[in-house]
C-alpha cells in the first residue's frame, strides 16, 4: 500500500530524513517509535503534503501512485489520514460544518452521493458516542477550547467519518487519560480491516497494548534503524533506547 | 440641524415651521460642509472635497427601474433615485408618504414628526443630515398604534438608477411606535452601476429616525449592495423607552464609500439594544461603522456584535462607543468585534469603547484581527478540500457565524446568498 524507497529531505539547510525506507501492506498496523527530533512527524507531514520540505532522494508510492507529486487534497481522497500530534484550531468552523464538507467531498471524489443532513448527523452522533464526545461539542469550532483529550478524539472521529485506507496517527495518545486512551484504542481497531492500514507514531507502550501493532519501527537520527514485531516495544520500555544502539537519553514527555 | 429650535408646530404651521428648518439646514452645511475628521466620529471618514454638483438631487428616472423580487407578500416600498414610486409600491396603512413641500395636512405623519424631533440630539457635526433634512422633501412615515403588530415585515428598496448623472439621493424614514407595538423592518440598498466606474456617480444620503415607546420592538435588516461607484451616507437615530427592544442586524457589502452611523439613545429601564453586522470589502472599498449608545436609564442592556472580512485594499472601520454615564446602574453592556484580513493590504480599524462612569454594570468589550492562517488551510487541505475550497469555508464560516443569528429565514438565505457570491468573486 505505502512504499517509502529511500527518502531523505531537509528544511532550508537542516537534513532530517535520511534515505528513510518503509514497506506497508494493506492491512498492516505498523508504529513507529524514536526519541525526540528524529523525523517522525516530518515523515507524517511529508506524507499529508505540507509544503516546505525538500526532497533530495527517493521516492514514496502510494497504491502505486507516486505521492509525491499529488496535492494534499488529493493524498486525502486517495485515502491517506495524518492524525494530527497538534490539532489546529479554526475559529468560526463548527465541527459539524466542517466534517460535513470533508466527508462529502471525498464520497464525491470516490463517485458516490454527498450524504444528506440527517443520514450524516446520525453517522456522526453513532461515531461520536463510540469516542465519548459530547453532541454539543460539535456545534464549537474546530478544536477551539477543546481539551488536549477532546483534540485527540475528535481527530479520531474524523478518521473513523472519512474511512482512509492509510491512517497516520501522530501522537494520539500523548496528553490522553487512561480512560480516553482505552475509548481510542477500541476506536482504532474497529476501524482495522484487512484493507486498511495503520502508521502510528508513539512515545509510549500503553497505546499499543490496545492496538497490539504487527511491526514495530524504530526512527533514529532520520532512517529506521531497527525493525521488528511487538517484543520490541517490551524492550524498549524495560532497557530504553540503549538497547537499540542509540546513545543518548530519551526525554519522555 | 444645529441653529434650529425645536418648536415643534401643527396644521399649516408645521409645513412653514419645517420650511424654515430646511432653509436653515442648508445653510448650515454650505457654511460647514461635511464634517471634518478632527471630529472624532469622522476620523476614518472625509466626505469632504465632493463637488457641488454631485449633491444636488437626482430626477425621477423617466423609464420604468425594475426592483429585485420582494420576499414573499412583504409590503413593498420602491424608492428609485429617492423618488418613492407609490404606484409600485404595497403600503400598510401605518406608512405614508408625506411631502413637505405639499399643501395636504396630515395629522398623523405630522404627530411623528413632532414626537421624534423635539428629542432629537442636536449639535454641530451633523451636517451629513442637515444636506438631506435640506433636500429631502417626501418622507416616509410610520406610526404603529399601541399594542399594533404588523404581520407582514416592511420592506423597503432604495434603487440607484444613476445612468451617470453624478447627483445624489436623499431619502428619510421616520418611525413611531406606540407602547406594545411590533415591526420587522427591511431595507435593501442597491442599483445599477454606472459606465465609467472609475468616479463616484453618486450618493445616496439616508436618515432613519425612530422612537420606540414602553414595550415596543422594531427588528431591523439592512442589506446594503450598493452600486461599487456610490456614496452610501446611512444614519440613523434612535429613542428607545421603557422595556422596548431593537434588533437589527446589517449586511454591508456595496458601495465605493459606506458610512453607517447608528446612535441609540437607551431611555428607558429594561431597554433591549441588539446591534449585529457583517460587512464585507475588497477592492478600494471603504466601510466605516459608527455606533454610539448611551444608557441614559438604569438597567438596560446593549450588545454590539459585528464581524469584518476584508480583501483587496479595502478599509473596515468598526467605532462601537458605549456610554454609561453616572447613576445608570446595572448597565449591561458587551461590544465584539471580529476582523478577517484576507489580503496583505486591506486594514481594519477597531474600536470596541466603552465608557462607564458608574458601578455595578456588565460590561465587556473585545477585537480580534486576523488573516487566513496557513496551518488551518493545511489543516482542511488533509481532509480532503483543495486549497480554494478549504479558504471558502474558512470564509463562509467566519461570516454565516454571525448571519446565523438572523431570525428572518428569508433575509437569512439572502445575506447568505449574497455572501456566496462575494466569495466566488474574490
Amino acid at each position: 500500500m505505502l512504499q517509502v524507497k529511500n527518502i531523505s529531505c531537509k528544511i532550508g539547510d537542516k537534513e532530517i530524513l535520511k534515505g528513510l525506507s518503509l514497506n506497508i501492506n494493506p492491512g498492516e498496523v505498523h508504529a513507529i517509535m524514536g526519541p525526540n527530533g528524529t523525523g517522525k512527524s516530518t515523515l507524517s507531514h511529508l506524507l499529508a503534503g505540507k509544503s516546505g520540505y525538500e526532497i533530495t532522494s527517493g521516492e514514496i508510492l502510494f497504491e502505486e501512485n507516486n505521492l509525491l507529486e499529488q496535492s494534499i487534497d488529493e493524498r486525502a481522497k486517495a485515502g491517506l489520514f495524518l492524525g494530527f500530534q497538534y490539532p489546529i484550531e479554526i475559529p468560526g468552523v463548527s465541527c459539524m460544518n466542517f466534517l460535513k464538507a470533508a466527508v462529502n467531498t471525498v464520497r464525491k471524489s470516490h463517485g458516490k452521493n454527498e450524504m444528506d443532513s440527517l443520514e450524516f448527523l446520525k453517522k456522526v452522533r453513532q461515531e461520536a458516542k463510540k469516542l465519548d464526545l459530547d453532541d454539543s461539542m460539535l456545534k464549537r469550532s474546530v478544536n477551539q477550547g477543546f481539551s488536549g483529550g477532546e483534540k485527540k478524539r475528535f481527530e479520531v472521529l474524523q478518521m473513523s467519518l472519512l474511512e482512509p485506507k492509510l491512517a497516520i496517527l501522530d501522537e494520539t495518545d500523548s496528553g490522553l487519560d487512561i480512560d480516553s486512551l482505552k475509548n481510542i484504542g477500541e476506536a482504532i481497531n474497529l476501524l482495522r480491516s484487512p484493507e486498511r492500514s495503520f502508521l502510528i507514531i508513539t512515545h509510549y507502550q500503553r497505546l499499543l497494548n490496545h492496538i497490539k501493532p504487527d511491526v514495530i519501527h524504530i526512527l533514529n537520527g532520520g532512517r529506521i534503524v531497527s525493525s521488528g514485531g511487538f517484543e520490541m516495544v517490551e524492550k524498549l520500555e524495560l532497557e530504553g533506547y540503549r538497547a537499540f544502539g542509540i546513545d543518548q537519553d530519551v526525554e519522555v514527555d | 440641524m444645529s441653529p434650529i429650535t425645536n418648536n415643534a408646530k401643527t396644521g399649516p404651521d408645521f409645513l412653514s415651521f419645517w420650511k424654515t428648518v430646511r432653509s436653515k439646514a442648508l445653510q448650515n452645511f454650505q457654511n460647514k460642509g461635511f464634517p471634518r475628521k478632527n471630529n472624532e466620529p469622522w476620523k476614518y471618514t472625509s466626505l469632504r472635497g465632493l463637488s457641488e454638483d454631485l449633491l444636488e438631487p437626482m430626477d425621477r428616472p423617466a423609464l420604468n427601474i425594475q426592483a429585485n423580487n420582494s420576499i414573499n407578500n412583504n409590503f413593498f416600498i420602491k424608492v428609485v433615485n429617492g423618488h418613492i414610486i407609490i404606484e409600485d409600491s404595497v403600503f400598510p396603512e401605518e406608512l405614508r408618504v408625506f411631502d413637505l413641500e405639499g399643501e395636504h395636512k396630515d395629522e398623523s405623519s405630522e404627530l411623528v414628526m413632532n414626537s421624534i424631533f423635539e428629542n432629537a440630539n442636536n449639535n454641530n457635526i451633523q451636517t451629513h443630515i442637515d444636506i438631506n433634512t435640506a433636500y429631502a422633501s417626501k418622507i416616509l412615515v410610520v406610526h404603529m398604534q399601541k399594542g399594533k403588530c404588523l404581520e407582514k415585515p416592511i420592506e423597503i428598496h432604495y434603487i440607484i438608477n444613476s445612468q451617470n448623472a453624478k447627483k445624489s439621493s436623499y431619502t428619510q424614514l421616520w418611525i413611531l411606535q406606540e407602547d406594545d407595538s411590533n415591526i420587522t423592518l427591511i431595507e435593501r440598498f442597491y442599483g445599477n452601476t454606472a459606465k465609467e466606474k472609475k468616479y463616484t456617480s453618486h450618493i445616496h444620503n439616508h436618515v432613519t429616525r425612530v422612537k420606540l415607546n414602553k414595550s415596543a420592538c422594531l427588528t431591523h435588516y439592512r442589506m446594503q449592495e450598493a452600486p461599487e461607484d456610490s456614496y452610501h451616507i446611512y444614519t440613523a437615530h434612535l429613542e428607545i423607552k421603557d422595556k422596548s427592544t431593537y434588533n437589527s442586524f446589517t449586511f454591508c457589502k456595496g458601495s465605493m464609500l459606506s458610512r453607517n452611523e447608528v446612535k441609540v439613545n437607551i431611555n428607558g429601564t429594561k431597554a433591549h439594544c441588539n446591534q449585529q453586522g457583517v460587512t464585507l470589502g475588497k477592492y478600494n472599498q471603504h466601510h466605516d461603522s459608527y455606533l454610539p449608545v448611551i444608557h441614559n436609564s438604569s438597567d438596560s442592556y446593549s450588545n454590539q456584535n459585528f464581524r469584518q472580512l476584508l480583501d483587496g485594499n479595502s478599509k473596515g472601520i468598526f467605532y462601537g462607543s458605549v456610554l454609561v454615564p453616572k447613576d445608570s446602574i446595572k448597565t449591561e453592556a458587551h461590544q465584539l468585534n471580529h476582523n478577517l484580513l484576507i489580503s496583505n493590504t486591506a486594514q481594519a480599524f477597531t474600536r470596541p469603547e466603552l465608557d462607564i462612569f458608574t458601578d455595578e454594570v456588565i460590561c465587556t468589550h473585545g477585537a480580534t484581527v486576523g488573516n487566513l492562517d496557513n496551518d488551518a488551510l493545511y489543516y482542511i487541505q488533509t481532509r480532503g478540500l483543495s486549497e480554494n475550497q478549504a479558504k471558502v469555508l474558512m470564509l463562509e464560516s467566519f461570516a454565516n457565524g454571525l448571519i446565523d443569528e438572523v431570525k428572518n429565514e428569508e433575509i437569512k438565505d439572502l445575506m447568505k446568498l449574497s455572501l456566496m457570491e462575494w466569495i466566488k468573486e474574490n
